[in-house]
């Protein structure tokens, strides 16, 4: 086939389209034409998930079958273990939030006059007093990176314990996320004894686009939910 | 900051090279070779380009992830693939694909169908290892990732193969955007990006974000292809030039040939497309082809492509602008950068 002509009319105006001259771009046709083609592709995308949610609800609807589920206690409790999933997630998404709540009172509180956080202490001493805050000396810049550095041990004489810390995201100024992956915890997992303190070692490295602002995260253990640890990091420009 | 075209076009490579040693890996070595097993690898090793596990990568590895941990959706993608393309040439009774005879020229048209289906079943093996490295919510997850973009792709099919099989000469652009994203859009870039983002992020990431850029990369890729297939190089293209127009194939151009020529012009092609494909003459399509040009119908494709291309790379940015900066973010950048600069 052969290549087609580029001097051709054009269909609309009857104008012939001069190389050397580029007035004859139209910007507002075509910025309306490339809209046009946009939201229409957008708009038969959109067309057809709704249409293929449609139909996936109506398989859905003809496999349930309500008496069935109701006469066999087995799959239903099967069904209440997969739901049951589903909540531990939306357990865990809502620790995140708190989490984000816990940085704001914090923040609330550091920003608080020295005699009215005395006051607030005698209140709210014995709950701080189990929560271990974490920060390093200097403020980080994006793709900067710290490590900080948890000594743990047993309280109780000849017992031993298992740590193994879990961690959240960082939580920062308008709610801006800084992914839990930025956190290594080494080891993950160790065995404490009375007498003898371990060393827990916590590397942030943070994403090159990391925003600006003070950020927390909320590191605690799988074994023991007392041991509540924040993790506090200043991001610079 | 995007990579060059040579850069791009090397790592495509690399990743294709790595899904092709894997689908390799689970090719049964037994019998009958001669008339499956040996036939299942003969597409794959043809040299097409990957693009499909090379975005599934990509993605991933964008995401946080390994290629260890694409490497076995990106068989999978591969498998279907190819098996898909076995049917089509069929289906479309196509001559040459990738610079050589189809498989059912090369062999039968039973023989065909019957490697597509194997090929269909292979591919299902990969998927199920995922299990062993993602775990069992995610493997299932991109189990019915997969579920979704075949089912997709055989409506699409069905759809342009309905058109034909009526002569619809009645269509609109619409028609053709919903066509493609059915049949190509899905499975060629909707889904690979969707996989990657599930893989890589631990199923974290929401897959639904990504349908856009992967439907407006899709169908500018699509339009391209047909673009492609009226005025490429025959070596380069790997399929016989002008075949669309032959098989009589709805593409972009013909549709809107077909809303902007004259009443008599209708009539010829209407009664060009209803004469069964063996039968229409290799001079009507060449007169098909030139009111392609009367029309502006070709320069109509490429300005739509671009667009698409464009609204690409804007979904592009939104999406994978917060993530850090790696040779695979601007791999999949450099991609949608290459079909705006795209010349023919």
């Amino acid at each position: 086939m052969p290549n087609q002509k580029n001097d051709r009319k054009k269909g609309n105006t009857g104008r012939r389209r001069r190389p050397e001259d580029t007035a004859w771009i139209d910007t507002d046709r075509v910025v309306n034409k490339a809209q046009h083609i946009v939201s229409s592709a957008v708009n038969v995308l959109e067309e057809e998930i709704a249409a293929g949610i449609l139909a996936a609800k109506r398989i859905e609807k003809k496999l349930i079958d309500v008496d069935e589920i109701r006469s066999n206690p087995d799959d239903l409790i099967n069904r209440i273990r997969r739901d049951s999933h589903e909540a531990l997630d939306l357990y865990i998404d809502a620790f995140a939030s708190l989490s984000g709540k816990l940085n704001t009172i914090i923040e609330s509180l550091k920003s608080e006059p020295p005699e009215k956080q005395a006051a607030t202490n005698t209140h709210t001493q014995k709950n701080r007093a189990e929560v271990i805050i974490l920060e390093p000396d200097a403020p980080l810049k994006p793709g900067g990176s710290c490590t900080l550095t948890l000594g743990l041990q047993e309280d109780t004489q000849g017992a031993s314990g298992k740590v193994s810390l879990r961690k959240s995201d960082f939580v920062g100024p308008d709610d801006r996320i800084i992914s839990k992956r930025a956190i290594t915890i080494v080891p993950r997992t160790l065995i404490i004894k009375a007498d003898v303190e371990k060393e827990i070692s916590i590397t942030v490295k943070l994403p090159k686009n990391s925003f600006p602002g003070i950020y927390n995260a909320f590191l605690t253990d799988r074994y023991n939910p007392l041991i509540r640890i924040i993790l506090a990091i200043h991001v610079t420009e | 900051m995007a990579m060059d075209e040579l850069q791009m076009k090397d790592m495509l490579a690399e990743y294709g090279a790595e899904t092709l040693r894997g689908i390799s890996t689970f090719i049964p070595q037994k019998e009958p070779a001669k008339y499956l097993y040996e036939l299942i690898a003969d597409y794959p090793n043809r040299g097409g380009k990957g693009f499909r596990p090379g975005l599934c990568i990509a993605t991933c590895k964008a995401f946080g992830g390994t290629l260890k941990e694409a490497k076995f959706t990106a068989v999978t993608l591969e498998l279907l693939h190819n098996s898909f393309l076995i049917h089509d040439d069929v289906e479309d009774d196509s001559f040459y694909r990738r610079n050589k005879p189809t498989m059912h020229q090369a062999n039968n048209k039973a023989i065909a169908i019957n490697v597509g289906d194997a090929m269909n079943a292979l591919s299902m093996l990969p998927l199920n290892r995922n299990k062993e490295i993602l775990g069992d919510k995610i493997a299932q997850q991109l189990f019915l990732e997969i579920q979704h973009m075949v089912l997709e792709c055989a409506e699409g099919q069905a759809l342009e193969l309905g058109w034909r099989k009526d002569n619809n000469c009645s269509l609109v652009e619409a028609d053709y955007m919903r066509m493609i994203l059915k049949k190509t859009c899905w499975y060629t870039c909707i889904h690979p990006i969707r996989m990657g983002a599930i893989i890589g992020s631990k199923g974290r990431t929401d897959p639904d974000k990504f349908n856009r850029l992967g439907y407006f990369m899709g169908a500018s890729f699509q339009i391209q292809d047909d673009i492609l297939n009226l005025v490429a190089d025959q070596e380069k293209y790997g399929k016989e030039i002008g075949g669309d127009i032959l098989e009589g194939k709805r593409t972009l151009m013909l549709i809107h040939l077909l809303s902007h020529c004259s009443p008599g012009e209708l009539r010829f092609i209407q009664n060009y497309l209803r004469i069964p494909i063996l039968d229409r003459r290799e001079a009507d399509a060449r007169e098909i082809f030139s009111l392609m040009g009367k029309y502006g119908s070709v320069a109509h494709a490429k300005e739509t492509s671009k667009y698409l291309a464009g609204a690409a790379l804007k979904e592009f940015y939104t999406h994978f602008s917060p993530l850090p900066d790696s040779a695979d973010k601007a791999f999949l950048e450099s991609i949608i950068l290459y079909m705006i600069n795209r010349n023919y």
